[in-house]
């Protein structure tokens, strides 16, 4: 099930206000949805920490100049992928460790068996290496629906596209995730 | 599937609508009507279908716990010292401002100091100010012309 991201009006009017106790509220309500998002940006649990805190203190600074008739989730979002791709052309700039080298933020959901435990696993581990050779856009797509589940609408929302583009990226994201599958040796069924 | 087919694009919004269930009994029934006429196409729907539900098996990484419960603390932590920063660095500012200030008054008003000690100090100020000024000028336009600050997706 996809991650509540509303934010109520009165909260926002509160936070710009500089409610100190408000913006600890809004932070508990969004943190999780803000640290998985990030999670899938950066795909380093380190790295999503950093950047889905550093987005907050950043939206926290600009709370005064953000019209609360629009929703935040999509606002702090902008800030957050920003931050987010800084973060990995930095990360290329100091030629630290590859994304593809970094430790599994993929897991399998669920296992009945200790057989399908262990090939869930190895799934997963796949995925996992196969997202990250994907372009970002095509990451945060793929795991925004398919993933964390949430719908044409609340993609479009989220990333403030419309909906019809939200089809063409995911068909892109897709296409491309099915070919480096099968690349890798996948055999579809 | 073919790239060059006419309303190729429409086709493929149609295959993401009804993988994700958004797609209304008519839209559906289109799309199989594309796919009974279209082998390679089946086989590229078959498989996108496939890779769906291959991801949908697994979840974003559940972080310790603890990050839960220390999240807010460290956010604030961070508003905390970025104002903390900056107040610092306005007090140092006006601080050193101010002694440079004092300073050149009581250096350029001493009448012990030789005309040439004093010339070389105001040369030495103002060349540091030329500097400091060209050096914040770079970093400002660097900025400006930064290729990939506005990138956002």
């Amino acid at each position: 099930m996809a991650r509540n991201i509303h934010i109520e009006s009165e909260l926002l009017d509160r936070c710009r206000t500089g409610d100190n106790e408000a913006f600890q509220a809004l932070v508990h309500k969004l943190m999780k949805p803000a640290y998985f998002h990030a999670l899938a940006l950066t795909g380093n649990h380190d790295d999503a920490v950093d950047v889905s805190q550093e987005a907050f203190v950043k939206a926290w600074k600009s709370m005064s100049t953000f019209d609360t008739s629009r929703s935040f989730y999509p606002w702090y979002y902008t800030i957050l992928k920003r931050l987010s791709l800084n973060m990995l052309r930095s990360r290329s700039r100091r030629k630290e460790t590859a994304i593809s080298f970094l430790p599994g933020w993929v897991e399998p959901r669920s296992a009945d068996t200790p057989e399908s435990r262990y090939e869930d696993r190895e799934l997963a581990e796949r995925v996992n290496r196969i997202l990250n050779t994907l372009p970002v856009d095509d990451r945060e797509i793929l795991v925004l629906r398919d993933i964390e589940g949430y719908t044409y609408k609340e993609i479009a929302h989220i990333l403030d596209i419309p909906d019809g583009t939200v089809m063409s990226r995911l068909y892109t994201a897709r296409n491309r995730f099915r070919l480096r599958m099968k690349e890798s040796g996948y055999e579809y069924a | 599937m073919n790239m060059h087919k006419p309303g190729n694009e429409d086709l493929q919004r149609l295959m993401m609508a009804v993988l994700d269930g958004e797609a209304t009994p008519a839209q559906e029934d289109e799309l199989n009507r594309h796919l009974n006429a279209d082998a390679q196409l089946r086989r590229e729907f078959d498989e996108l279908k496939s890779i769906k539900h291959t991801t949908m098996k697994t979840r974003l990484t559940e972080p310790d716990s603890t990050l839960w419960t220390s999240y807010w603390m460290n956010t604030y932590t961070r508003i905390e010292r970025g104002l903390g920063w900056i107040l610092f660095s306005a007090g140092a500012i006006l601080l050193i401002m101010f002694g440079a200030w004092e300073l050149t008054k009581e250096w350029l008003t001493d009448p012990g100091l030789p005309v040439w000690v004093k010339t070389a100090g105001i040369l030495l100020g103002a060349g540091t100010i030329i500097l400091l000024v060209s050096v914040i000028r770079e970093k400002l336009f660097l900025h400006k012309n930064e290729r990939y600050k506005d990138i956002q997706r």
